[in-house]
């Protein structure tokens, strides 16, 4: 990734009037929701707990699947159906990767670097190249030392750098973080902060779900506010000089 | 309960430590074989020199670790020790009078080689191990979601566990102790902590294969163990 | 109810875990069949689950505490089959890292506690829901199922125990293993089971199971998920009428070499000297062995005395160095 031939390549995901509602509930967790992301441009999500911020994600990682509109991921609809294909959904994985706001639950081998290798072994590269990759990603996230750890027995910074470590190791377009910033120092925060302007900078499509206003104003090209009445703001403001240049308000009531 | 929970956990973690500590190591599969050899001989043979030369080995092998682990060892071996020999003392009077000495010397030998092994196994190498075995990866990835869960769920039940006596006032009962509540939440907890699982994986691209690194060549150790296998094999048959 | 190693020959551990090796390929199979590959955390979840219920104190009323093994809740929450591999690898575990339980004795173990346990515990607790409609149905199946899983499994470990001094003696007659006769094994083991320990685990049966219903009663399974087969049914009553019949043919088939092959080279313990009291001292000299003489057996002597010594002294030096720091 930090080498220029490893740029990320272009994707448009698209959300069209996405409605869904959790088994057995009547409440709505998201309603009619259209939203665009496109490469090489950072999108935050805001807005108070229980807004729909984590279905969001979950919709958009296909883990669950709108109950009325569309959600297009290079013009590819992303139906249960699709995502009952073994190699399409291989593919997906590839392209789109996720970090969660828990990295416990996320770590789920027996050391940092099985960790990272994890996902190169299931997209079936040669040994060779997870070894190299595995190497190059422990220095760059600074996990050499404990690289024999288990991933229960580090601490809370380490817990999400080597989360973010396997995650961009393998290499994908998109990423979607939730909170990456929750329970970590200042310390940890400047870190992850640094390495999400890199990644930023390399080309690639985020989007990230945060409560922290100053890491949002830092980073966002585009505010997407979401309220508990499902409203969606979508604030654009040019990169420059920061400031708002356009508001788009939708109304989904 | 909460002590041994602490104790369970500071053991995993320990073990964790110790394995990223030392990499030049005997095959865990070959001492895991060498202790199964030597606990299924001494329990076949019904020479009681067989046993006890064993036990010396044993014993020497034991004065070599440093005390620590000594202590540690001894502990856990007493109490079923002394278990065994209390509860096969009626059997003295009851017309089988060796019968305590032989099964008191033979789990004090097996614990003694379990313990030995226990003190210096990791459990990545055991499922390490076992994954070189061809043991299929899935059985592998449960053995390493055990560990994992054990220290996660075990920490939050701790807490909780906690977290009930400071509210607690009064006489324990099994109404007020709250062990349907921690139990339940835990269960609970583990069950959406299994299910984000999961999702992690399949968003890692997961696909139901799993693949075990850490084959290395065999070292002197690894010599070292392999030939034991046929010496106590040999001297079980020359003390039959 | 951990079996440690040498209370069972190795013939009846081998029995055991030959008679396991079918249970465990039909569990993986009925597992894979009825989860998705992605679902394999929630077995270790299992795993670690088992494990921390058999740490778990339940006080008993009366003010005693009892632990109970717990394996009819993972049966009822996960079903018999995931619960049998849960548990086998929480048996595993506590084998081989904390000695609990012995590594020849295994299979017996997961017979009893991830076989017999949690199919009976799961069968019984069944059988209430039919008659008693609602919750209370369940609730009293989930405790009867409870009481009859770990009697189930303790009444296999007794019979286990008690068919060793029938099968297996040394050559002066001494039973190897446990001495006691199923006469002994069986009362001795139930009288604890029929009541503090079955208690312990309906206790924490029906407590868990009753928040897990009131909380969140769609993670309880529903009655059409893992139906136990007809199959595993027929295999489970025939194992256990027949693996005593099993172990009696091994039994005399291994029990006869074994007296003839030690009779022949004359080895084993020798009589005199062991009638009364069995002095430690006078341990030693007793085992000579011919062809190895005397000579050997003090140099054991000498070994195990050297090696004690070492140990003795290590853990003076670190009691004193202890001291040190703490003065």
């Amino acid at each position: 990734m930090a080498e220029s031939k490893e740029k990320a390549v272009p994707v448009r995901m698209e959300l069209r009037h996405v409605c869904f509602s959790y088994p057995n509930t009547m409440q709505k967790a998201l309603d009619d929701i259209s939203l665009v992301f496109e490469s090489g441009t950072c999108y935050c999500i805001e807005g108070p707990n229980g807004c729909g911020k984590s279905t969001l994600f979950r919709i958009l990682l296909g883990l669950d699947f709108p109950d009325t509109g569309e959600y297009l991921f290079e013009a590819r609809q992303i139906t249960e159906k699709t995502m009952k294909s073994e190699s399409f959904r291989s593919a997906f994985y590839r392209k789109i990767g996720f970090l969660f706001q828990d990295s416990e639950i996320q770590l789920f081998t027996a050391s940092v670097e099985e960790e990272i290798a994890f996902g190169l072994e299931q997209l079936g590269k040669p040994e060779e190249e997870i070894r190299d990759i595995t190497e190059k990603y422990l220095r760059m996230f600074g996990l050499t030392e404990i690289r024999g750890r288990a991933p229960f027995n580090i601490s809370g910074g380490e817990k999400k750098r080597t989360a973010l470590a396997a995650v961009c190791a393998m290499n994908p377009e998109v990423l979607v973080m939730d909170e990456p910033l929750a329970g970590l120092d200042e310390e940890g925060q400047a870190w992850v902060t640094g390495m999400i302007q890199r990644l930023k900078q390399e080309g690639h499509l985020l989007i990230i779900a945060t409560h922290n206003r100053p890491f949002a104003e830092e980073m966002a090209d585009v505010h997407v506010k979401m309220d508990r009445n499902h409203h969606v703001t979508e604030l654009i403001r040019g990169t420059a000089d920061g400031q708002k240049t356009e508001e788009n308000k939708k109304s989904n009531l | 309960m909460g002590l041994k929970f602490m104790q369970l956990i500071g053991r995993l973690l320990e073990s964790d430590q110790r394995f990223y500590k030392s990499q030049t190591k005997v095959m865990p599969q070959l001492r895991l074989a060498v202790a199964f050899l030597v606990i299924l001989l001494c329990a076949l043979s019904s020479n009681a020199f067989f046993t006890l030369s064993i036990i010396a080995v044993l014993l020497v092998r034991l004065a070599a670790l440093p005390a620590e682990e000594i202590a540690a060892i001894l502990k856990r071996l007493l109490l079923p020790v002394l278990f065994t020999m209390i509860l096969l003392l009626p059997a003295v009077f009851l017309s089988s009078p060796r019968t305590m000495l032989t099964v008191a010397m033979k789990v004090f030998e097996s614990l003694l080689v379990l313990g030995i092994l226990n003190s210096d196994l990791t459990w990545k190498e055991i499922t390490g191990s076992l994954g070189s075995l061809h043991v299929p990866g899935v059985v592998v990835l449960t053995l390493d979601t055990t560990v994992r869960f054990l220290v996660i769920l075990g920490r939050y039940a701790e807490r909780m566990a906690e977290a009930v006596s400071l509210r607690r006032v009064g006489r324990k009962n099994w109404r007020s102790a709250g062990t349907g509540g921690i139990l339940g939440t835990t269960f609970l907890k583990s069950q959406q902590m299994s299910e984000r699982s999961a999702e992690a994986m399949r968003c890692r691209c997961f696909s139901g294969v799993c693949h075990r690194h850490g084959r290395r060549n065999p070292g002197m150790g690894d010599i070292f163990y392999a030939l034991c296998i046929p010496l106590l094999i040999a001297w079980f048959i020359g003390t039959l | 109810m951990h079996i440690p190693d040498n209370y069972l020959s190795p013939q009846t551990c081998a029995v055991l875990t030959a008679a396991m090796v079918p249970v465990w390929a039909i569990s993986i199979k009925k597992i894979k069949n009825e989860l998705p590959p992605e679902k394999i955390p929630m077995m270790g979840v299992g795993a670690a689950l088992s494990f921390l219920a058999m740490m778990f104190n339940v006080p008993l009323p009366g003010g005693t505490t009892g632990h109970a093994v717990g394996g009819t809740l993972i049966a009822l929450l996960l079903g018999p089959y995931a619960a049998c591999i849960s548990a086998s690898a929480a048996l595993l575990l506590q084998a081989l890292l904390f000695g609990d339980g012995g590594i020849l004795s295994f299979g017996a173990n997961c017979f009893n506690m991830a076989f017999v346990l949690p199919f009976v515990g799961y069968a019984v607790s069944r059988l209430f829901p039919r008659v008693i409609r609602g919750e209370k149905g369940q609730l009293i199946g989930a405790g009867i199922g409870s009481y009859a899983g770990i009697n189930a499994a303790a009444l296999c470990a007794a019979v286990e125990f008690g068919i060793q001094p029938y099968l297996f003696r040394d050559a002066s007659g001494s039973p190897m293993y446990c001495p006691y006769g199923l006469n002994m094994s069986v009362p001795a083991m139930m009288a604890g089971h029929l009541t503090i320990f079955g208690l312990a685990e309906v206790v924490f049966t029906v407590a868990v199971w009753a928040f897990v219903r009131r909380t969140s009663p769609q993670m309880i399974r529903t009655a059409e998920g893992a139906h136990t087969s007809m199959a595993l049914k027929i295999f489970l009553a025939v194992m256990i009428a027949a693996t005593p019949l099993g172990l009696l043919a091994e039994g005399t088939a291994w029990g006869e070499w074994g007296t003839e092959e030690i009779a022949a080279t004359g080895a084993g313990f020798t009589p005199s000297g062991m009638q009364n009291g069995i002095p430690f001292s006078a341990l030693l000299p007793d085992y000579s062995v011919p062809g190895v003489g005397a000579a050997a057996g003090y140099i054991l002597c000498a070994v195990i005395g050297a090696a004690v010594f070492v140990i003795a002294f290590k853990l003076i030096g670190r009691a004193a160095s202890g001291h040190r720091m703490a003065a």
